[in-house]
Parts: C-alpha cells; sequence; structure tokens
C-alpha cells in the first residue's frame, strides 16, 4: 500500500540518459587538460562542464572551440599526435553535445541510438584525419612549399566537403 | 504533418566552424583549417531539415494474458515506434496510469514491452506515450505529438457469497427465497385442516388419523412459498479514496493501496452475480448522474449488463444533493453502497426505510493507513471518520443493515449470514 506500483519497460540494452552529459563533461576535460596547454586547458574543462550541466549554454562548443584554437600554438608535424586527437575530440564533443540538448537526463537511452551518430562521426573522421595528415605532411614541409596556407584549408575542405556529401549520399 | 523546429545544434556547430576557420586563415595554419572544415561540414550535416511528412508513428497494442488485471497480475502493452524519412531519435515520455512517469530515447524501428500493473477495476487510461522526433544528428526536433493512449477497462473481483439478505416480507411468485405465504417449493409450514384449493397428494394420512373428529375431516401438510427478491443497488460514486489518507487529495492511483470505488465494485459486482444466480431482478443506479442506471430484470443478459455498468463506474463529483431520491420498485431491496463521508447516503436511506424498504447499507470505505500523516491531519482525520461513525450509527437507527466490505473472507461471511437470519419485523 505504502510501495509505489512501478511500470517496467522493457527497451533492450540502454544506459542512462545523462550519459551524453557525462560523456561531454568527460571528453571534454579529458581532451582540453591533455591536449590544451594550462591555464586554456582550465578553461576548457570548466566549458565541458557546463556543457555537461547545462547542455543549452552549448559548453560542448566552447570546449571544442578552445581544443581546436589550442592547435595554433603547437608546430604543425606529422608525427604528433595531437593534431589528430584534437580534430576527433573537437568533433566527438559535437556529436555527444548534440545528443545531450536533445536528450532530457532522467530517462533511458536506448544502446542503438548511439549507432547512427558515431557512424556519422566515423565516416567525416576517416576522411578528415586523412586529409588532416596530408596538410601537416605539407606545412611541416617548411613556407617555400605552401606560401599561402590560407588557400591550402579551402583545398582541404573541399575535398573533406566532397568526400563526406559523397559518403552521405550513398546512405 | 510534422512541425519540425531547428535546434542550437546547426548554429553552435557553423559559429564554432567560422571561428576556427578564421583563426587557421590568420594564422596560416592548414592544419587548424582541416579541424574548423570537419566541423563545418558536421554542421552542415545537421542542417539538413527533414520533410514535413517525415516523422514518428507510434502503435499500442495490448497483449492479453490469461490472468490479465485479476491478482493485480499487470497488463502487458507493446508500443511499436516507427519512423518515416531522416530520423535518428525518438523521444518517448510513458504515463502509465495517469501519473508515473518515465522518458526514453530510442531508435526507430523499435518495440517496447511495458509492464503496467494494475491495481484498481473500472475504467483507465493505462498507458499513454508522447513521442517527439530527432532529425538530423539533433539538429532538428518535432513538436510533441497528441499522446496515443491504451484504454481498458478491468473487471472488479468476484467475491463468492453464500448468505444472501433478502425482505422481510417478499412479494414474487417464483424464486429461489423462502417466503411467509403458503404454496410450494419451501420447506415444511404446518398441518392444516383441508381447504378447498389444497392437492390432495397434500393430505397427510397419518395426521389425519391422528387429529380427524369427524369422517370426512383431512389435514394437508402445508409448506412456505419460494419467491424472487427486487434488489435495488444504488452506488454512491461522489468520491474515490484510497487506504493511503495522504493520497486522499491526489488520489495517484499507484499509491492509494485499494480504493472505495474498487470496494464499492466489488461488492457491487458480487452481490448482483450472487441475487441474479438466485433468480432474483436487481437494478443498478449511481448517486451523481440519473444517465447509466440498469432497470431491473434477470437472467445472463441482465448480468452482462451490470457487469459493464458496474465496471465502467467512474468517480463522479456531485456538486448538488440529489433532488429525487432513485425511483426503486416497490418492496424492493436497497443496497446501498457509499464511504459515507457525506450525509446523502444516509438521507437516502432514512427515505427508503420511511417507505418500508430493507437497506443494506454496504461501507466501502478502506482501512485507512494513517501512517504518514503529520499531527495536524491525523486530528482532521479523527474528525472526519467521527462524523462518518455518527452517520453510521444512525443507519443502523433507522433499522438499516450495515456492513463493512473491507474485510477478510471469514468476517465478511459472517456479517452477511447474520444480516442474512430471518428476524421478526
Amino acid at each position: 500500500m505504502s510501495e509505489r506500483l512501478h511500470a517496467r519497460v522493457s527497451v533492450g540494452a540502454y544506459i542512462p540518459a545523462f550519459a551524453p552529459r557525462l560523456a561531454t563533461a568527460l571528453i571534454g576535460c579529458t581532451a582540453a587538460l591533455t591536449l590544451v596547454p594550462a591555464p586554456f586547458g582550465l578553461f576548457g574543462a570548466l566549458f565541458a562542464i557546463l556543457g555537461a550541466v547545462f547542455p543549452a549554454a552549448l559548453g560542448a562548443w566552447g570546449c571544442a572551440l578552445v581544443i581546436a584554437l589550442a592547435q595554433l600554438a603547437r608546430t604543425p608535424s606529422v608525427t604528433d599526435w595531437h593534431p589528430y586527437a584534437v580534430l576527433a575530440a573537437a568533433h566527438l564533443l559535437h556529436v555527444v553535445g548534440s545528443l545531450a540538448i536533445v536528450v532530457e537526463p532522467g530517462g533511458v537511452l536506448q544502446l542503438r541510438t548511439l549507432r547512427t551518430p558515431l557512424l556519422r562521426w566515423l565516416s567525416i573522421q576517416v576522411p578528415a584525419q586523412a586529409v588532416l595528415s596530408l596538410a601537416l605532411l605539407l606545412a611541416s614541409s617548411g613556407p617555400a612549399v605552401l606560401p599561402l596556407p590560407g588557400v591550402f584549408a579551402a583545398l582541404a575542405a573541399t575535398c573533406v566537403a566532397v568526400l563526406v556529401v559523397l559518403v552521405i549520399r550513398r546512405r | 504533418m510534422t512541425q519540425w523546429r531547428r535546434t542550437v545544434v546547426p548554429a553552435a556547430a557553423t559559429l564554432s566552424a567560422i571561428i576556427v576557420c578564421t583563426a587557421s586563415v590568420m594564422y596560416g595554419r592548414a592544419d587548424v583549417a582541416v579541424i574548423g572544415v570537419t566541423l563545418f561540414v558536421a554542421a552542415a550535416v545537421v542542417a539538413r531539415r527533414p520533410a514535413a511528412e517525415d516523422g514518428v508513428d507510434l502503435a499500442l497494442h495490448h497483449q492479453p494474458s490469461a490472468k490479465d488485471g485479476g491478482d493485480r497480475a499487470p497488463v502487458t502493452v507493446r508500443v511499436d515506434v516507427t519512423a518515416s524519412g531522416n530520423v535518428d531519435l525518438a523521444l518517448l515520455r510513458i504515463t502509465a496510469l495517469g501519473f508515473e512517469v518515465q522518458q526514453f530515447a530510442v531508435r526507430p524501428p523499435t518495440a517496447l514491452t511495458v509492464r503496467v500493473p494494475v491495481a484498481h477495476s473500472g475504467q483507465q487510461e493505462v498507458l499513454a506515450v508522447e513521442q517527439r522526433a530527432v532529425a538530423g544528428g539533433a539538429g532538428y526536433i518535432a513538436d510533441a505529438a497528441p499522446p496515443a493512449s491504451l484504454h481498458l477497462v478491468v473487471e472488479p473481483e468476484l467475491t463468492p457469497i453464500r448468505f444472501l439478505p433478502v425482505p422481510r416480507r417478499l412479494r414474487g411468485l417464483t424464486g429461489a427465497h423462502e417466503s411467509a405465504r403458503p404454496g410450494d417449493g419451501g420447506e415444511f409450514r404446518d398441518i392444516h385442516p383441508f381447504a378447498s384449493g389444497d392437492r390432495l397428494r397434500r393430505v397427510d394420512w397419518k395426521a389425519t388419523a391422528r387429529l380427524a373428529r369427524r369422517p370426512g375431516d383431512l389435514y394437508v401438510r402445508r409448506t412456505n412459498a419460494t419467491s424472487d427478491v427486487d434488489v435495488a443497488i444504488v452506488f454512491d460514486d461522489s468520491d474515490d479514496v484510497g487506504e493511503a489518507v495522504s493520497e486522499w487529495t491526489l488520489g495517484d492511483p499507484t499509491l492509494t493501496g485499494t480504493t472505495s470505488m474498487d470496494v464499492a465494485r466489488n461488492a457491487a459486482w458480487s452481490l448482483a452475480s450472487a441475487y441474479l444466480a438466485a433468480g432474483d431482478s436487481v437494478s443498478f443506479q449511481v448517486l451523481s448522474r440519473a444517465g447509466g442506471a440498469i432497470p431491473r430484470g434477470s437472467g445472463g443478459r441482465q448480468r452482462e449488463r451490470l457487469r459493464a455498468a458496474i465496471a465502467q463506474t467512474a468517480p463522479h463529483p456531485r456538486f448538488l444533493t440529489r433532488a429525487r431520491t432513485p425511483l426503486v420498485a416497490p418492496g424492493a431491496m436497497i443496497v446501498l453502497l457509499s464511504t459515507f463521508l457525506d450525509g446523502d447516503a444516509v438521507r437516502l436511506a432514512a427515505l427508503w426505510r420511511a417507505a418500508g424498504h430493507r437497506v443494506l447499507a454496504i461501507d466501502t470505505l478502506p482501512r485507512p493507513d494513517a501512517s504518514t500523516l503529520n499531527r495536524r491531519q491525523q486530528l482532521a482525520l479523527r474528525v472526519v471518520l467521527g462524523r462518518r461513525d455518527e452517520r453510521l450509527h444512525e443507519l443502523r437507527a433507522f433499522g438499516a443493515d450495515v456492513i463493512a466490505w473491507h474485510r477478510s473472507p471469514a468476517r465478511l461471511a459472517a456479517d452477511l449470514r447474520s444480516v442474512s437470519l430471518p428476524r421478526r419485523a
């Protein structure tokens, strides 16, 4: 009588719906503290926590911005793992931040809902990482090879965009 | 048609991409430009607006089982979630029994199985599912669609009844109850001198030999006639309060425990079934409204009519005191089901008693659980229950029989037996 009756819902494999928020905080803090030099890393971490607690405050994108801009402080090198991690983390923050905005934290998230965003992330990441390694290769070979980096950026952007559009259209 | 709204995601991603790309151009960094462009592509992907025809469809299917609804067995409902177009996610808000809300984010097409514990009888919304579709990687979200719901009528439990109270004077000509007048079918009544109309096969030759004074004197064995009963079940549907007194104001069905309407439905259905099985005529009326009354009748069809009417009885506020007493057949036995938390039922019982009806008042208030009340609330409850006790005393003073239904089966059977015993008028 005093105990509430509960409806039981079978939804298959699931995770708590606060997982995207938790992922925002974890990925953001980890990336900010490892990829961004102090004290800017702390700002990134704060943005990540803000994005986890209040996703509508767009803290995930703030953190992604801090991580991406921190790459400016590094010398481009094709053998350095940091740029690749920055690219993956910034994009991943966008993915989990998007999920955190639409999913209420008090519920349940079916595990298979993560499949489409992760596949989409992967389909963008694979060509983007390839273009990034090419860009790093060309950039690390010296200014004489590439006098106009902005032109190269536009070229790289076009390549990535074409690849992604092709992949998405096929799906 | 789905009404889509753009979320803040495309704008946030685009703004981030523009800032990163601008910085990369300013500092001449191709690697940073690639990061910015990647963010820009991600923003372009989520900015694809879905078509108005795209959306999520829900279908609720009740999966009946042998024990469905009975003995508080849960009701199983399958929720089929299908989507059309570029829908990534369906946000479901599942409300069970009108109170318990659970939220789910699922990827269509999928099927959810919901087991809802049904604690009460009667008509109820077992499940309501509200959905919002999310498309384009959370770039667009649809407005909440009208909820899909599943309504069920849970039939009341049937308590077997062995002893049925009957009016002191039976007026019917056939039936299963023994009346006070001589006739066929009943128990031995007396030895009586033969009179015109008596059948010869009723002549008791031993009694004649022993009692006859003159030649031609004959004595017959007389038996009681059997008769049927007109029963009017009057259902006070003004309030529905449960065992948990703290829930009397909110009425959360998942917390109330057994409610007065559950008890009343159970009592009404059990008594109606028992009287119909005995061949009696039963009518049914609710106090709050004139509609929904079942005129008196007997047999299998009447049983089905009564079952449907009793199961669909729902609490209905009675703002004004009913002006007219519900019409009942002359000499009918009145079964009045009420919590007696207000005085209307007592007033009606007094009128019926004054008209010579036998009134069986069934107290449908479940045992109150006041354990979660504070001192002030407990004091208020004592006042309410005290006034109710006064009404029950008043009923007994009128000559009405009062039975509390929410008791152990043995105690209930004993109470019914005590009011079923023949007594002097």
